[in-house]
């Protein structure tokens, strides 16, 4: 636009020029005054130019400005998430005992490769004693605790650098020379394409590397070295201790801290609390409660029945929850019991109303008390089923003793529940169990009947997954939907009695 | 009423059949069903001896983390804790940040209060210490800069001759300052008034003196231990 306008002003320049006469001098006003026209046009859209440049400038300026203090502003921020991480790591070192260390370590390296954006950080021990000629064993355990071998034969030309307590650090795997070719295949094998390895050290003797490894290419600041070394002093200097008070003096101390690891694979853990030994422990775990209020309350007792003046309501208050803290304690013993005891009763054919009328005569008192209308709505002549009363009994109180629970917040009068029994369809009995509680939170539906999982403050998680195990050992099913109008319903699908094993 | 002994337990048959227990054998108590509601609780100046026992286990802030929390806030609160099982890690945990003991559930009746006992006397001994630290410092401000830099010298076991010399200054000077020394300390021997120093630590070189020049300042020399 500029550069045109100033095109047409020396093209019209020529042409008056190279007019003659009077012609010429109105052409030559013409032109002045054109120029002048153009030169004002010209100012303008200079001066326009420069406000918008200027403009672009300043936010340009502040954009950059703005980025550079985020990313201090980030910086500093993980400069400080580093060295809080740092600072729990060698305070609690020097609190722990020896055998915590490992998995103490093992946590602290997630949250530092979490910390860092790195896929994985490892402790590598060396596989024999201090010497610093030994190989340097790959032998990794991941942060989640399991264990991957890395064998030392695949990196031997890294490993040796390591051995002489050097930083080893390549940003991808392009970069490593050709001398490190068997440990580039080794790497990619793995699926590693950055590392960053930093010797243990203490007392000259290399216990170790400590790495850093990432999937993709990544550069490797000054500043995350730095870092790295910081922690490894700490970490050999921990390792050394730790070795030293160790009585095993043929076993490497990282290689000690590694061998621990994996002898606690995490997941397993998990898996142990879905087992039976899950439920004992959690039994032992709760059954302390109860056991320690009677304790406590009996002992109560006797010293206020020691005074001239004994309380006597106040004693009596005591019984009273004793008493109920013993029932609480039997209701667990109860519970495991009748899981633990799988082979134990013979199942036998019943007809599932009849079952269904002894639990509301055994509900009778709580249905007064909570002010419950229970709606019993029975189709009756049933198929039998074959089942263990006591433990299909425990079920349905379990489901109905949840629906009063469910019903404490809802006003006396709506407080209704109905049971109701079907049977024929898809050779299942159904049993369902409606209440007009708070319903089933949406994003419960998945884990309610999971062991543990419980939205009570004093529950134990363990009716509904107790309930569960107890209905899919007979071969049925247990699910629940929320009512249209207001609370749950949960159902009992128990399959019907063959003849033949009525016969 | 004596002593004030606070329960923290998530259970409530727990609390109340301690609270019972306690209460039974003379003391006041107070329950609290979480950490949270206990550091929420009002806190009243009190004068007389307190203790905590509390419940590791608990969901939310757990107690360790109270622990944890109520020293770094400066509470010297002693704290007895109960466990529902025989948690070997946790127990060194809190013994080593200075608990007073550690009980397994269900708990002894006997053990429990020979716990809250040891955990109301060393209440009661903190709680001298603090008002006796609280009284030498106050009497510590009284003395004007010269004076702390003679005291920490007094105290060396120097000779107001060797202060002198070191203060560049004349014996009588010195001779002065000591005498308003031991009046502002309330002192009656210099025997008296190194014991206090030893007490007051490191407070009392308020200008780098020679002899003690490590000059860290170090507010409270009060430990659990």
């Amino acid at each position: 636009m500029l550069v045109w306008t100033l095109l047409g002003t020396s093209v019209q320049c020529l042409d008056a020029d190279a007019l003659p006469g009077s012609e010429s001098r109105v052409a030559r006003a013409t032109v002045r005054r054109t120029l002048m026209a153009i030169t004002g046009d010209y100012r303008t859209t200079l001066l326009e130019g420069i406000v918008v440049t200027a403009q672009t400038i300043l936010i340009a300026g502040l954009v950059l400005e703005r980025r550079r203090r985020r990313q201090a502003e980030r910086l500093l921020e993980q400069r400080l998430e580093f060295e809080t991480l740092v600072s729990e790591l060698s305070s609690r070192l020097s609190m722990v005992d020896r055998a915590e260390r490992p998995p103490l370590i093992t946590r602290w390296l997630q949250r530092l490769a979490n910390s860092l954006d790195v896929d994985r950080a490892n402790l590598l021990p060396a596989t024999n004693g201090h010497s610093p000629s030994a190989p340097l064993a790959l032998a990794a355990a991941t942060p989640w605790g399991r264990a991957s071998a890395y064998p030392a034969a695949d990196f031997t030309a890294l490993t040796e650098l390591v051995q002489r307590g050097e930083v080893v650090r390549f940003d991808s795997l392009e970069v490593l020379p050709p001398a490190l070719a068997r440990d580039r295949q080794a790497f990619r094998r793995h699926g590693i394409e950055s590392v960053l390895l930093v010797p243990l050290r203490h007392n000259g003797a290399v216990l170790g590397a400590l790495a850093l490894s990432a999937g993709t290419p990544r550069r490797w600041s000054t500043a995350i070295v730095e870092r790295l070394e910081f922690v490894g002093a700490i970490l050999a200097d921990a390792l050394d201790g730790h070795d030293r008070a160790g009585s095993n003096g043929n076993h490497h101390p990282v290689e000690a801290a590694v061998a621990t690891v994996r002898a606690e694979p995490s997941f397993a853990r998990f898996a142990g609390v879905r087992t039976l030994g899950g439920f004992a422990l959690s039994l032992a775990h709760e059954l302390n409660q109860p056991l320690s209020a009677i304790l406590a309350n009996a002992q109560a007792a006797r010293r206020f029945l020691a005074r001239p003046d004994p309380p006597i309501d106040e004693v009596r208050a005591i019984i009273d929850d004793i008493d109920a803290d013993d029932r609480r304690a039997g209701e667990l013993i109860h519970g495991m019991r009748a899981l633990l005891n799988h082979h134990d009763v013979e199942p036998v054919e019943l007809d599932v109303n009849d079952i269904i009328r002894d639990v509301v005569r055994l509900l009778h008192g709580d249905c007064l008390l909570r002010r419950v209308a229970l709606v019993l709505d029975l189709e009756a002549p049933l198929p039998p089923i074959r089942c263990d009363r006591v433990r299909i009994e425990h079920v349905l109180l379990n489901l109905v003793m949840n629906g009063f629970e469910a019903m404490e917040k809802t006003v006396p009068g709506d407080r209704r529940m109905i049971i109701r029994t079907r049977g024929g369809t898809d050779g299942c009995c159904v049993i369902s169990i409606r209440d007009a509680g708070t319903g089933i939170p949406h994003d419960q539906f998945d884990r309610m009947f999971e062991q543990f999982f419980s939205t009570k403050p004093d529950g134990l998680g363990m009716g509904l997954s107790f309930a569960r195990s107890v209905v899919e050992a007979h071969g049925g099913r247990i699910w629940a939907t929320n009512n249209s109008d207001a609370g749950a319903t949960f159902h009992v699908g128990l399959p019907i009695a063959s003849r033949k094993g009525a016969a | 009423m004596g002593s004030l002994v606070f329960v923290v337990d998530d259970d409530a048959s727990v609390r109340k059949s301690l609270d019972r227990l306690l209460s039974a054998a003379g003391y006041r108590v107070q329950t609290f069903e979480s950490a949270r509601a206990f550091l929420a609780r009002p806190q009243l100046p009190a004068e007389e001896p307190q203790c905590l026992i509390l419940d590791v286990r608990m969901p939310g802030l757990n107690g360790l983390d109270l622990q944890t929390s109520l020293r770094n806030t400066g509470s010297t609160i002693p704290i007895v804790f109960s466990t529902g099982f025989g948690d070997v890690t946790s127990s060194v945990r809190a013994m080593k940040i200075g608990a007073v003991d550690f009980l397994t559930k269900p708990i002894d009746e006997d053990e429990l209060l020979s716990a809250v006992q040891r955990g109301l006397s060393l209440d009661a001994e903190l709680r001298q210490l603090k008002s006796l630290m609280s009284m030498l410092t106050g009497r510590l401000s009284r003395l004007t800069p010269r004076e702390r830099q003679v005291f920490a010298l007094v105290v060396t076991g120097m000779l107001n001759k060797q202060i002198a010399g070191q203060l560049g200054t004349c014996e009588r000077t010195i001779k002065v300052h000591r005498a308003r020394i031991m009046k502002k300390m309330e002192a009656g021997s210099v025997a008296e008034l190194v014991r206090m120093a030893v007490k007051l630590g490191s407070a009392v070189d308020g200008q780098p003196g020679p002899a003690t020049a490590a000059g860290k300042p170090n507010p409270g020399r009060l430990r659990l231990t």
